[in-house]
């Protein structure tokens, strides 16, 4: 999956019956800290994601695992929405696990 | 699913099976801007777009998920017709001004 920010909404009438009743948001790629890379996605809303959102983006056919897009013309999902992001710093945890071996 | 603006269409006489009969749209991708990119691509039209009209892309297999394309050898449909593209208060694209 990618991190990405939702940007912006996404409004189409005439479109694939398969896309009716669903949210089309606008959404920047970021790397796992936020800062923005130069990809986007228009990703169909799986999570009730609102714009300033911090969120992961499934992309390609896998866009269509959900109960929501399954069998719809949909390559970009948004299947979750980021509370907090942990990485470990390899210098600590190289220290913290010698002292436990 | 990305943006692109149809800027014209493939005639090909001689297309595999189950293409013939659809039409193929060149569309050029636009960024979350809505500016214009140097990338385009040929796409199977499935919802009437026309030239000049800002469209949803659909890509990988799912592009063969509509009535149309389905079965049908291509990785490329548009799905829709963008109406509006807004960014909090800011509207990004409105389709009749872009006419």
């Amino acid at each position: 999956m990618i991190f990405a920010k939702v940007i912006g909404t996404v409004v189409s009438t005439s479109k694939d019956p398969n896309l009716e009743g669903k949210k089309l948001l606008l959404c920047k790629e970021v790397d796992h800290t936020g800062k923005p890379l130069n990809s986007y996605h228009v990703a169909v809303d799986a999570v009730q994601a609102g714009e300033g959102n911090f969120v992961l983006i499934s992309y390609g056919s896998s866009a269509r695992m959900t109960e929501l897009t399954k069998n719809a013309p949909i390559d970009a999902v948004i299947m979750a929405i980021i509370d907090e992001v942990q990485i470990t710093d390899p210098a600590k945890s190289a220290k913290k696990g010698t002292s436990e071996v | 699913m990305q943006l692109g603006k149809i800027i014209g269409q493939v005639v090909s006489t001689r297309k595999e099976g189950k293409v013939q009969g659809l039409k193929i749209l060149v569309a050029r991708y636009l960024d979350e801007h809505l500016q214009e990119t140097g990338k385009t691509a040929a796409c199977v039209d499935t919802v009437q777009a026309g030239v000049g009209d800002v469209v949803l892309l659909c890509s990988s297999s799912s592009a063969r998920m509509t009535a149309m394309t389905q079965g049908v050898c291509t990785d490329n449909a548009v799905v829709g017709i963008v109406d509006t593209v807004s960014s909090g208060s800011k509207i990004l694209y409105q389709k009749s001004d872009n006419r």
